[in-house]
């Protein structure tokens, strides 16, 4: 442990653990009033004087005051801390436009400013750990939570918008969809051939484009689905099918943003962001 | 209170990443199809007397590697004897055959079962072969040794090699190997490295390298004179790892072809050998469109096989397996009636998908689950200080980079510096953007790199072999120089023309007046290009994982682009710009190549020390250290001293 004037090697330990086991930045007398008693709870100004010596050691990092004019510490940095806000912030309840999380946080997160915010939220996104969703209708805002976007809250939020503009409730709507479904479903499934037969399709497929197929070598799905020449939900849901009951594998691929929209749309995808590439018998 | 238990975590060490490792744990049941037809392929090749080729691919983590390794372990459980060459494909087109090359020497002279090397037992093999039953070929063999009797080894390669077709070089160099003399050296050469008349007349071997155009046919036929040696009966397993990482870019088909037609020699030329390539299922169809038909035919002769997602059931005997590999863990399980315990299949099931999931992702989920056991079920990033963070992209790729830069740094050698400038040039090229593009086809064989642009066109060519070939090249270009608008020369840093090779600087001089630029890339340079090539090799075959999430190449790129070492930056530029080089030239450039060769003989010298054995000022020692920061260490003193940069320098 690092010596210091302020304080015991000791003494330097118990600030350093209290300040790494608390989950947000604390001022020198919220983390005095957490300190065990006896010698290892210091007097206030020995508390300040041993935390700015571990600041310029750079063990503990310095943050700029929240609710209190006091300057807050922490073992973990500002970017850490940016990041746990917004993910809290954003953790329940409807997704929250970049503004509204900014101004949720903003008082918190003095030491960002506004643009360098927006710069983290961007490679949150990236990296997954925020999600983006889609405007909702009639909007031009994206939107962000801890969630994958959700059908649900489209739905919900374009009922409300269309029946007002009609004047009627959405039950009413609700009615009227769950009809236009029921004739859809109808008319499909007097024209579609059923999920047994399609699956068949799709394996006797693969064993024509490629024989060795038979025996475990993979098909390429765009290949395959030029060949079934059915439409593309369907033929997706048959191989997601073929797939969960372990009769085929499907290859994932791991890079689809690197492709072009076009060659996205070739391969098989369930709509959360997973796209396939290649598909196999199992054995 | 936080409950805080120290089981150890059993899937830390989540997935195999190179075929001669041993795998910490293997579920044989697991892609047990995918390695039959791999021990079926070996079996073809023995019976049947002739190569085959099979491909086999996966997505990323998928335990493409790990199939190998078992493979590897599983027949050398056996008594029958074989080679074993991996090959990650991180070079360029136009040396594919000499990388090849060089693997193939590393791994024969790789230990296989403690101190043997691969070389040793299929020589040891092919005398009981060949010899009587009974002989003890070992003690044959450390007698031969012991005794020096050069004589016999001879004697023996008469015997296995009655048609001559090794020639008498490779010969030379296979005895010397084999009787322990001149290891380095000679296993140097074998790797088809650069030596100096010196080294080579000590080795008894002809001092005349070959031409620059020859050198790659060179590498071929001793690719093929070495599979010749391992005879009929021997197999001969190719594993081609990472053919991704020959694309400079994702439109780049010229490294592809240049593997297709690669396979396709192998293929037809030799008689023992199976050929195994591995991709990614996402770049079959690339691959299909950038290789020849008849190549393609080729390469997946024998089989195409998958290496699929896990299943369920498998999934749970991988974790079982995982786990019931530490024995206190083992202890405590065994007391337990779910199998999966201290996991929770809903746990584990929340990362699987309709697919199932690959074995890299599967183990690093289990990984995080117990680190959150450990500590009582809070997430690990509650718990600080104590468990694992999934770490952001950015932080990441900082400590991979970081990792890389140390490992490049220790393993450079000027010997990689031509290799390393040809694969990683036009990556950093593409890598910085802008107009800039590589151009398949050189004008000249002496040049090896060329880059296009509206500003013109830039040739680069690679000036590290032995003072002779270097003559003989710089002779060249001068008589007939390329139609390029700029020519550089790039010559290792710590590969400095010899003062008594004066005809080799005044060619220098001469095409420097013509011109030309004359950049010496320092260690420091080297090891960055050498950590950036094999960063985006990893990337690009889908190995580079941050927490079982494979990171896309492309996020790779942009971070390497934002946070490119000042050495590659200043590399580029003097590569692609106009601005003069940090080798001005003429009597500097020299100054600097007697002072490195001094630094090489004698480590640390004083400014003055180095002025007087050189004839020159104080001063100009001086000035010529500080212009070239990068080449040597200076303490300014006074007196000021000069030093020989070591790798550890250079990557601390």
């Amino acid at each position: 442990m690092t010596k210091s004037e302020f304080g015991t090697p000791g003494q330097i330990e118990v600030v350093l653990k209290t300040l790494q086991q608390s989950e947000e930045p604390l001022t020198a007398e919220k983390l005095r009033d957490r300190l065990p008693p006896g010698p290892y709870r210091i007097s206030k100004e020995q508390l300040s004087g041993l935390l700015e010596d571990q600041v310029a050691l750079g063990h503990v990092h310095r943050f700029k005051f929240y609710i209190s004019k006091s300057s807050r510490y922490w073992t973990r940095d500002v970017e850490f801390y940016a990041r746990e806000c917004t993910l809290r912030a954003i953790h329940e309840g409807r997704p929250y436009t970049q503004s509204e999380v900014w101004a949720k946080l903003k008082t918190m997160l003095k030491d960002y400013t506004v643009d360098r915010y927006k710069q983290l939220l961007r490679h949150m996104v990236r990296e997954k750990q925020v999600c983006e969703w889609p405007p909702f209708l009639g909007g031009r805002t994206k939107l962000l939570s801890a969630r994958p976007p959700e059908a649900q809250a489209y739905i919900q939020d374009a009922l409300a918008k269309i029946g007002k503009k009609l004047g009627i409730v959405p039950e009413q709507l609700i009615e009227t969809v769950a009809e236009l479904r029921k004739r859809e479903r109808r008319a499909v499934e007097a024209a579609a051939p059923s999920m047994d037969d399609l699956c068949r399709t799709i394996l006797d497929r693969m064993v024509q484009i490629k024989p060795a197929a038979a025996s475990g070598a993979p098909v390429s799905l765009r290949e395959l689905r030029k060949a079934v020449g059915i439409e593309r939900a369907g033929f997706d849901a048959a191989v997601f099918h073929l797939a969960e009951q372990g009769r085929v594998a499907i290859h994932h691929h791991d890079y689809p943003s690197s492709l072009t929209e076009g060659e996205r749309n070739e391969m098989v995808t369930d709509g959360r962001g997973n796209y396939y590439s290649a598909i196999s018998l199992r054995y | 209170m936080m409950r805080v238990l120290h089981f150890p975590n059993p899937f830390r060490t989540s997935i195999v990443s190179d075929p001669w490792q041993l795998p910490d744990t293997d579920v044989p049941a697991i892609h047990a199809a995918a390695f039959d037809r791999l021990c079926l392929a070996v079996r073809y090749v023995k019976s049947e007397g002739r190569t085959t080729s099979l491909l086999l691919h996966g997505a990323a983590g998928s335990g493409k590697t790990h199939v190998l390794a078992r493979l590897r372990s599983h027949l050398a459980s056996t008594a029958a004897p074989f080679l074993f060459i991996a090959v990650r494909l991180q070079t360029g087109p136009r040396m594919i055959w000499r990388h090849l090359r060089s693997r193939f020497a590393d791994d024969l002279l790789r230990p296989s079962d403690g101190s043997t090397s691969q070389l040793e037992r299929l020589i040891l093999h092919r005398l009981s072969e060949i010899g009587g039953v009974g002989m003890d070929w070992d003690f044959w063999l450390k007698e031969t040794r012991r005794m020096r009797r050069e004589d016999a080894a001879e004697a023996l390669f008469e015997f296995l090699d009655p048609g001559a077709q090794l020639g008498g070089n490779r010969r030379r160099v296979l005895i010397h190997l084999l009787m322990g003399t001149r290891r380095s050296d000679a296993g140097a050469w074998l790797r088809g490295e650069s030596l100096p008349e010196a080294v080579l007349e000590r080795l008894e071997l002809n001092t005349a390298e070959p031409e620059e155009e020859e050198q790659e046919e060179q590498a071929h036929q001793t690719v093929l004179a070495l599979c010749s040696l391992a005879g009929p009966r021997i197999p001969v397993i190719f594993c081609f790892d990472q053919v991704e990482a020959l694309q400079i870019h994702p439109h780049d088909e010229t490294g592809l072809f240049a593997f297709g037609q690669m396979v396709s020699s192998l293929h037809d030329q030799t008689h023992n050998s199976l050929l195994i390539s591995c991709i990614q299922s996402a770049f079959v169809d690339m691959l299909n469109q950038a290789v020849r038909e008849a190549d393609r035919d080729r390469l997946l002769e024998f089989a195409e096989v998958a290496i699929n997602p896990l299943t369920w059931p498998e999934a749970v005997q991988l974790i079982a397996a995982r786990m019931d590999s530490s024995p206190s863990f083992r202890e405590r399980r065994s007391r337990q009636s779910d199998p999966l315990w201290p996991l929770k299949e809903a746990e584990i099931r929340s990362i699987w998908g309709q697919a199932g999931s690959t074995a890299r992702k599967l183990l690093s989920h289990c990984a995080d689950l117990i680190e959150r056991f450990n500590f009582g079920g809070a997430e690990p990033h509650q718990a600080p200080g104590l468990g694992p963070v999934r770490l952001s992209l950015d932080k990441f790729l900082e400590e991979v980079w970081q990792g890389r830069l140390e490992e490049a740094s220790a393993a450079n050698s000027p010997e990689q510096t031509d290799q390393i400038v040809a694969h990683g040039l036009p990556l950093l090229v593409d890598l910085a953007g802008g107009q800039w593009k590589n151009r398949v086809e050189g004008s000249t064989a002496d040049v090896d790199l060329e880059f296009d642009s509206r500003r013109g066109r830039v040739g680069v060519s690679l000036c590290n072999r032995n003072m002779k070939s270097l003559w003989r090249r710089l002779e060249r270009l001068r008589k007939t120089p390329p139609e390029v608008g700029k020519l550089v020369l790039i010559r290792d840093a710590r590969l400095p023309i010899s003062a008594g090779a004066v005809r080799t600087r005044q060619l220098r001089e001469e095409l420097l007046q013509q011109g030309c630029s004359w950049v010496n890339p320092s260690q420091e340079a080297m090891a960055a290009l050498d950590a950036l090539r094999s960063l985006l090799g990893d990337a690009k075959a889908g190995d580079l994982a941050n927490s079982g999430e494979t990171v896309e190449p492309q996020s790779v790129q942009q971070w390497l682009a934002a946070n490119l070492p000042q050495s590659l930056k200043d590399l580029l530029e003097d590569v692609l710009t106009d601005r003069p080089t940090t080798e001005a030239g003429g009597s500097d450039a020299s100054l600097a190549d007697d002072i490195t060769e001094l630094l090489q003989q004698r480590h640390i010298l004083s400014a003055a020390d180095i002025a007087s054995m050189l004839h020159h000022s104080v001063g100009k020692v001086e000035t010529a250290a500080q212009q070239h920061p990068d080449r040597f260490g200076v303490l300014t003193g006074p007196p000021a001293v000069l030093f020989e940069l070591s790798s550890g320098s250079i990557a601390s």
